[in-house]
């Protein structure tokens, strides 16, 4: 019997389909553009999330040290610090050198050279992550042996504010359109069950079961909303493609990388794919549900 | 079989019960017409029969059992044991008359072997062998009541509700519709029909319950519709 119905249904769900296919195909491509644009959005917010992060974990640590610190065991403190990705250290002469390649005033530096030099010895510290360098450089600056420590604390700021601005804005936008798109697709399948109303009546007094009239539609709802998101999803990953290509060879800046690692496109293509899909079969039972109540 | 104890129906909207303190019994195997004027109650009586819908106070008993109080796996049994036919035929038009008929089978999980034995002998039986793969808009209007008959009494059912079923036939096509309900009956299914067609009321010679304003006013057993008015 179960076997019977599950046949039934999968043969309605696809007589239905062929013989509605003009409205299923005006409601598969709400969908594709809804999701298309939803999914265009969040490639947009990771991809200026990454390069948020790109400009952060450039950024260094430089950390000035006391006359007559201990600098192995300074650095092996550094080291042992959780976040660190590379810890340099630059002794008061390396240090003047840099300084006067950067000025060009060869006079200048050999009156600075020997004892006379002004300049601390210094640890250049990189963080693995970002946001982990006000934290470490506060954990640093504890130390024994640290004068003081310098990176840029107002750049920071400035591009945590302006991550913080862009997450809330990404997440605001691709909220409202992924209601969006629920309302859109609600109100195409909504239209393809008022024209079928009749049809759910009439077999509410057959004596169909709740089940047996939902299970169809709702196979259809799940082929329209899969159909869709796929058709995006191509779209979506074949311009993203070409766009990324362009990228990789020719960025302009070097925070300016596109987000290529596989499990964060696959979470962003499975999940249109699930959200599309559900979209669908849940507008269409949301949809039956006021003509089931005969 | 069904047994009407005080029954009222009065609807939300107000005004008048459109059925009011009906006492009836029907004995299985009867062939009855419910006869009046428009709005006395004959449809709203096929609705509380059929359970569509709920008396708003008395008591419907079909097999013993309180049809106000049924659960919800009852009430599908409710309406699996009955054939409704209405006026308007209520045809799925996107679907062809042998699937029509075969959606009343394929409701209760009926295999697809029975199915396909079943709908093309019950489609000959009322007269439509042949037009299994016509649309009902293909049809006549007495084809597709034919159609709509072959669909209620396609499951066997205990009983038939036929609400105006001859109203958009013309007086010939209706005849043979009622001779087909009766060739239905003597197989023993209790049939009910809600009619205006006196002529058709007075040659059957059948049961005849006469509402008016929701009450009943008279049933005779061998009555006729122009004896009632």
């Amino acid at each position: 019997m179960l076997i019977n119905y599950i046949k039934y249904c999968f043969r309605q769900a696809v007589i239905s389909l062929s013989r509605n296919r003009w409205l299923a195909l005006v409601s598969a491509g709400m969908i594709a553009v809804s999701l298309a644009i939803l999914g265009g959005f969040l490639l947009a917010a990771v991809n200026s999330n990454q390069a948020m992060q790109n400009i952060q974990s450039n950024l260094e640590i430089v950390i000035f040290l006391k006359d007559g610190a201990d600098i192995s065991n300074l650095e092996k403190k550094i080291n042992q610090l959780e976040g660190i990705a590379g810890c340099t250290f630059v002794d008061k002469h390396c240090g003047l050198q840099e300084f006067g390649r950067s000025l060009g005033d060869e006079a200048l530096m050999a009156e600075l050279a020997g004892e006379n030099n002004p300049l601390p010895d210094i640890f250049r510290v990189r963080a693995r992550e970002g946001e982990l360098v006000p934290v470490l450089a506060g954990q640093i600056e504890q130390l024994p042996g640290v004068e003081s420590v310098d990176y840029g604390k107002e750049l920071v700021q400035t591009i945590t504010g302006i991550s913080s601005w862009l997450y809330w804005i990404s997440v605001s936008i691709s909220s409202l359109l992924a209601v969006g798109a629920i309302f859109l697709v609600g109100t195409t399948i909504r239209l393809s069950v008022l024209i079928r109303h009749e049809e759910i009546g009439i077999m509410k007094q057959l004596g169909a079961s709740d089940w047996f009239i939902r299970l169809p539609f709702l196979l259809e709802g799940f082929t329209i909303g899969w159909t869709g998101t796929l058709a995006a999803i191509i779209a979506l990953g074949l311009v993203y493609y070409q766009f990324a290509a362009l990228l990789l060879r020719k960025s302009p800046l070097f925070f300016l990388q596109p987000v290529t690692a596989p499990g964060i496109l696959a979470s962003i293509f499975g999940g249109l794919l699930l959200l599309g899909t559900a979209m669908g079969g849940l507008g269409s039972v949301f949809s039956i549900r006021r003509f089931l109540k005969v | 079989m069904i047994d009407l104890v005080s029954v009222s129906k009065v609807y939300k909207t107000g005004g008048s019960p459109a059925v009011s303190d009906v006492n009836l019994h029907v004995e299985r195997g009867e062939f009855i017409f419910l006869v009046g004027p428009s709005g006395a109650g004959k449809t709203t009586l096929i609705k509380l029969i059929s359970r569509e819908e709920l008396p708003s106070s008395g008591r419907i008993l079909f097999l013993g059992h309180d049809t106000s109080a049924y659960k919800p796996q009852e009430l599908l049994r409710h309406r699996r044991r009955m054939g409704l036919v209405f006026q308007d035929f209520r045809l799925l038009k996107s679907k062809t008359i042998y699937e029509n008929v075969a959606l009343a089978l394929e409701v209760t999980g009926r295999p697809p072997q029975e199915i396909k034995a079943k709908v093309p002998a019950i489609l000959a039986r009322v007269g439509l062998a042949g037009k299994e793969e016509a649309f009902p808009n293909e049809l006549s209007g007495g084809e597709q009541q034919r159609a709509g008959i072959a669909r209620a009494i396609v499951r066997d059912p205990l009983l038939i509700l036929a609400d105006e079923p001859t109203g958009n036939v013309d007086r010939e096509t209706a005849w043979g519709l009622m001779e087909l309900f009766e060739d239905i009956n003597r197989g023993g299914t209790t049939v009910i029909i809600a009619t205006h067609a006196w002529d058709l009321v007075d040659r059957m010679k059948k049961r005849v319950i006469t509402l008016d304003k929701g009450r009943v006013i008279r049933d005779e057993l061998q009555g006729s519709y122009s004896h009632a008015h």
